[in-house]
């Protein structure tokens, strides 16, 4: 299993990624992850047109991405950097405490959204990000975030 | 995605950077800015919690090149917008004097 200071300066597979996150396969929203350094991190996910969410989001309409799921994209890469920092230990949640997400367009399916992810900070165990999601080199979501540790099980 | 301050760049006014963390602390908040006070107190009159000191932290850092505060800086002891002015001030003060080299 692959520690996080494994997996500098080399693209990460999804394999990589599964071992480093808390997050099940199906829900796994990064395919590939590139890391840049100096906090930043760029990730990839493909939608085919026959996910389920993609046909249950509207039955009869367009094909396109839910929007919290490019947030979520986004989410868990902002997780994937904190570990990959070393700003959080593997494999252990997070919790988003503000979430701020503006869709810009449609991503449509079948298409890879790739998100750009960097920490603004890290302040007290609590991490400050921002992202973009673009589909085919177009902007479709800008996201702002702060998470924190998991509260401690009573 | 637009860049954070690559170098230290505060309003020339300590008017003009107080009305910027006002509207941090605005933003953090879901407040409007007049409800923000140079001098109200961020945790005990406004209701901030640690999340959103945070969110004023960053944008600080984010907006002026203000450091990273380091892990043992007591965020209460900046409680107003004013307080936190001259917290970032004091990096001004800090900074080496480049007309002298």
């Amino acid at each position: 299993m692959p520690e996080a200071s494994s997996v500098i300066g080399r693209p990460l597979t999804r394999c990589d990624i599964l071992n480093l996150l808390p997050y099940g396969e199906s829900f796994m929203l990064i395919d590939e992850a590139e890391h840049l350094g100096h906090r930043q991190l760029v990730t990839r996910f493909t939608w085919r047109e026959d996910r389920p969410e993609i046909a249950a989001h509207f039955v009869r309409g367009p094909k396109l991405v839910p929007g919290v799921l490019l947030a979520e994209q986004v989410a868990q890469s902002a997780l994937l950097l904190a570990v990959i920092e070393g700003c959080h230990p593997s494999r252990e949640p997070m919790m988003l405490g503000q979430f701020r997400c503006e869709i810009m367009g449609p991503a449509q399916a079948p298409c890879t959204v790739v998100a750009n992810v960097a920490i603004d900070a890290v302040i007290g165990g609590k991490m400050g990000f921002r992202a973009t999601c673009e589909v085919h080199g177009s902007l479709v979501a800008k996201v702002r975030g702060i998470a924190a540790p998991m509260p401690t099980a009573r | 995605m637009g860049g954070p301050a690559k170098c230290l760049c505060l309003p020339a006014h300590d008017a003009e950077l107080i009305d910027r963390i006002r509207g941090f602390v605005s933003d953090a908040l879901d407040l409007p800015v007049e409800k923000v006070g140079p001098d109200d107190h961020f945790y005990e009159t406004l209701g901030l919690d640690s999340l959103g000191a945070v969110a004023v932290f960053i944008d600080l850092s984010y907006a002026f090149g203000i450091p990273e505060p380091e892990p043992h800086l007591d965020f209460a002891s900046f409680h107003t917008a004013r307080l936190l002015a001259t917290y970032a001030r004091s990096f001004e003060r800090d900074r080496p004097a480049l007309d002298a080299v």
